[in-house]
């Protein structure tokens, strides 16, 4: 089978990481594989016994960064 | 696409030994947000509130799980009851006794000294001498730029911000926080954010993820 064409863009930014679990890959419904790096690239914390949600907190950071 | 945080490791922990009195506060928050910034992991002694565990063997915990350590010995100087604080000189050792005499991946610990003047801890550590000892001058910029220079050459980073671009977004952050913590997901004081060591971590976390997306 032939390979899919790979975005070269998406695969410079995957590579600006360094992290190849950062990123994932899906077939597109055109059948082209997009890469996109994840949200939290590269990102990590030791939050043990902490009762917030890191989703939670992510939408307060954009409500405040947005000024609503 | 929301997805899994990567994972804290060995290779991505860096071991914060500073003191935590209201004076150099400025300095260890400047240095936990610019960790966090360049893709590592910031563990430290006050992230366990376990009164029925002995601080010693926590941070010895600790340290066991951080590959790379920053050690502030710029207040190690005499202390209100006119004694000298010994703590973050004891811990450093601590860690560079687990590079020398550990064995596996305790080899690897990779270790920053810190002081407020360069050459100052030859009057009261000089056992130190031959380290490669950074100065902060007492100011959270320099301290930033201190670690990005020392983490920016690490094969674990993740991020390629500069100096200049961390101190911009940590300012971002400081500015946004009296709000952020306002916000009923949130829902505390900066001060009680800041008291609870995991808790703040974490809203620097997803405060710098928002940043990058």
């Amino acid at each position: 089978m032939a390979k899919a064409p790979v975005n070269k863009s998406t695969n410079k930014a995957r590579n600006a990481t360094s992290n190849k679990s950062a990123s994932s890959s899906t077939i597109s419904s055109n059948g082209h594989r997009v890469t996109s790096v994840r949200d939290n690239a590269g990102v990590v914390a030791y939050t043990k016994g902490s009762r917030l949600k890191d989703s939670a907190v992510r939408d307060a950071v954009r409500r405040v960064l947005k000024g609503e | 696409m929301a997805s899994p945080t990567p994972a804290v490791r060995y290779e991505n922990s860096v071991f914060i030994n500073c003191p935590f009195d209201a004076r150099y506060k400025p300095i260890f928050e400047a240095i936990v947000f610019a960790v966090q910034d360049l893709g590592f992991a910031v563990r430290c002694a006050t992230e366990r509130d376990d009164s029925g565990e002995v601080r010693l063997h926590k941070i010895m915990d600790i340290i066991a799980e951080c590959k790379y350590g920053i050690h502030d010995i710029s207040r190690a100087e005499i202390n209100v009851p006119d004694l000298p604080r010994f703590n973050m000189p004891y811990e450093l050792g601590l860690f560079m006794g687990c590079q020398r005499y550990g064995v596996g991946k305790q080899k690897s610990k990779v270790t920053l000294i810190l002081d407020s003047k360069r050459y100052r801890y030859q009057e009261f550590l000089s056992d130190i001498a031959g380290q490669d000892i950074k100065a902060h001058n007492d100011d959270p910029k320099e301290a930033i730029r201190v670690v990005r220079k020392w983490l920016g050459s690490t094969p674990e980073r993740t991020k390629r911000h500069g100096a200049t671009a961390i101190w911009e977004r940590y300012q971002q952050f400081e500015q946004a926080l009296p709000t952020l913590c306002k916000d009923p997901d949130i829902n505390m004081t900066v001060d009680e954010l800041k008291g609870s060591f995991v808790e703040y971590v974490q809203v620097m976390k997803n405060f710098i993820i928002v940043l990058d997306t």
